[in-house]
């Protein structure tokens, strides 16, 4: 690592936040080891990137976190003892760092397991498959034509989006999906919401955004089509500090009795309305 | 510690995305300049619109100037009370749909130069305002006595000396305005801080945004070294108080 060069603004940095952080630092030391290093005993704070329907969101002029997420969340919980369970709300950009930094216990937020953000945080085992979608506005889905109804692979994707212009959220799997386009011209935009407006606003020609999301959109906003599912698909797993192992040893236990009580099952029908694939619930 | 340095001042992470960085950096000193003349020209045309009288006694002929007048305060009063976000997310939602033919198919990051200049416009008319209102009335008397027009009066006499008072608060606005185009990310502008928060995106990494922070300070840092110079310069030449100091 070469960090000779911004030394100076190294230090002035590090003089800022060591002011800052004096306070704070104490509650490691205090916390005794059955409490799996909470911020706070027996409470766990989840940081979330809402909303993004219907894994996490909230009801108009409610501030109350419900979806998937939030259920398969609270289930768990419980299932470990802990009596108190906090959303918090975080850019999905920046949630891998801020969940590595510990500003939270863990996150939630329809995370797909990548190797790449295994580099920077832990992941509990899979609790969802999801798949990448191609959307697009409900008038042009006729010309969508070899897109149209079916899975595809990435590579065809590649071949039929060629050139355009695409609707992607920061920091997501889509995001990378649509880099891989040639010649596709990615806007990037910090909520998925946004994105959804501008495909209705015509400025942008597709979203590709996870399956379960973008479908559940397509409800609310007839305007918007989601023509095709992009295979293989993906896994959903919740975030962790990699520091905090004996956390997510508890979670992932507590996690396969939600999914063998049957609780995971009933969740899953709540939201998606049909039987959970049986990979799933393993 | 080791941490923090690692998170934020690793060249390695920073490398790969320099010229996406470089690029952003461009980006946003291409729209600053380019809302700014906009916003110039905006400014100046609601200044002289404000300063519409007329000595005529006919009502009817009052009632001109006066419209002319309310128009330009309402635009002021609008533009300077609602976040330039909000201006540039509106815009952005709402063009295509306007109808109107140039402005239906306008890119993003037109829609955030039109946004950007639409609401510096009402900031710079105000400070221009104040540069008009400075000039002594005689010399208005003078010129028209000369012979030129109210326009003339206004294009040739009051509004250069105007302009020049006012340098220092127009250049502090430059400098806003160029930090302000960091806002256009919302509508997924890749300049300075979307590029950075892009390349954070991939790497979890945050030396990305120190550098972005940099380039900012490379646009801005001379602009403020020019500013004072030129506050220096004009006092030496006309003695104090013949320019604003922001």
């Amino acid at each position: 690592m070469r960090t000779r060069f911004f030394a100076p603004l190294a230090l002035l940095a590090a003089l800022a936040l060591f002011a800052a952080g004096c306070g704070g630092s104490s509650s490691d030391t205090t916390t005794p080891a059955n409490d799996l290093g909470l911020k706070t005993a027996g409470e766990l704070l989840v940081g979330s990137d809402i909303p993004y329907a219907p894994f996490e969101f909230t009801d108009p002029g409610s501030t109350d976190a419900k979806g998937f997420d939030v259920d398969l969340v609270n289930a768990v919980a419980k299932e470990m003892g802990i009596t108190k369970v906090t959303f918090q709300k975080e850019s999905f950009d920046t949630i891998f760092t801020n969940t590595a930094a510990g500003r939270f216990d863990m996150a939630a937020s329809s995370i797909t397991i990548t190797d790449e953000r295994k580099k920077t945080v832990a992941f509990s085992d899979p609790y969802f498959e999801a798949n990448q979608s191609v959307m697009v506005r409900t008038a042009d889905a006729a010309a969508a034509g070899a897109l149209s109804g079916q899975t595809i692979t990435p590579q065809m994707a590649q071949v039929a989006l060629k050139g355009r212009t695409i609707g992607v959220q920061r920091g997501t799997t889509g995001a990378d999906l649509g880099k891989s386009i040639p010649d596709a011209k990615v806007q990037q935009f910090q909520k998925i919401d946004d994105a959804f407006n501008a495909l209705i606003a015509r400025r942008v020609d597709v979203v590709l955004n996870d399956y379960a999301i973008s479908a559940y959109a397509t409800v609310a906003k007839p305007d918007l089509k989601v023509v095709a599912k992009v295979s293989p698909s993906e896994s959903y797993g919740f975030a962790f500090p990699t520091t905090n192992t004996a956390l997510v040893t508890a979670f992932n236990a507590a996690l396969t009795k939600v999914k063998a009580s049957g609780e995971y099952a009933e969740i899953y029908k709540k939201w998606f309305n049909e039987e959970p694939p049986a990979s799933a619930t393993k | 510690m080791e941490r923090l340095i690692d998170l934020f001042f690793s060249w390695d992470a920073l490398e790969p995305y320099l010229p996406s960085l470089v690029r952003g950096f461009w980006l946003t000193v291409q729209i600053t300049f380019i809302s700014f003349f906009f916003a110039m020209i905006g400014g100046i045309f609601l200044a002289v619109l404000r300063q519409q009288r007329s000595a005529s006694p006919e009502p009817i002929v009052r009632a001109a100037p006066a419209f002319a007048r309310f128009i330009a305060v309402v635009y002021i009063d609008l533009m300077r009370g609602l976040p330039a976000l909000l201006v540039v997310l509106i815009l952005y939602l709402s063009l295509p749909f306007s109808g109107i033919p140039l402005l239906e198919d306008v890119g993003n990051v037109t829609v955030g130069i039109i946004g950007l200049s639409l609401v510096y416009a009402a900031y710079l008319a105000e400070i221009l305002r104040a540069g008009i209102e400075s000039v002594e009335r005689g010399q208005v008397e003078a010129a028209r006595s000369l012979g030129m027009t109210s326009g003339e009066t206004m294009r040739k006499v009051v509004l250069p000396q105007a302009i020049r008072r006012v340098m220092p608060p127009l250049m502090n606005e430059f400098i806003i305005l160029s930090k302000d185009t960091s806002l256009l990310t919302v509508i997924s502008v890749t300049e300075l801080v979307g590029a950075a928060r892009d390349a954070q995106s991939q790497t979890f990494n945050s030396t990305s945004l120190i550098a972005a922070g940099v380039g900012y300070l490379i646009f801005t840092i001379p602009l403020t070294r020019l500013l004072d110079h030129y506050i220096e310069r004009e006092r030496r030449q006309h003695g104090a108080g013949t320019v604003v100091i922001p």
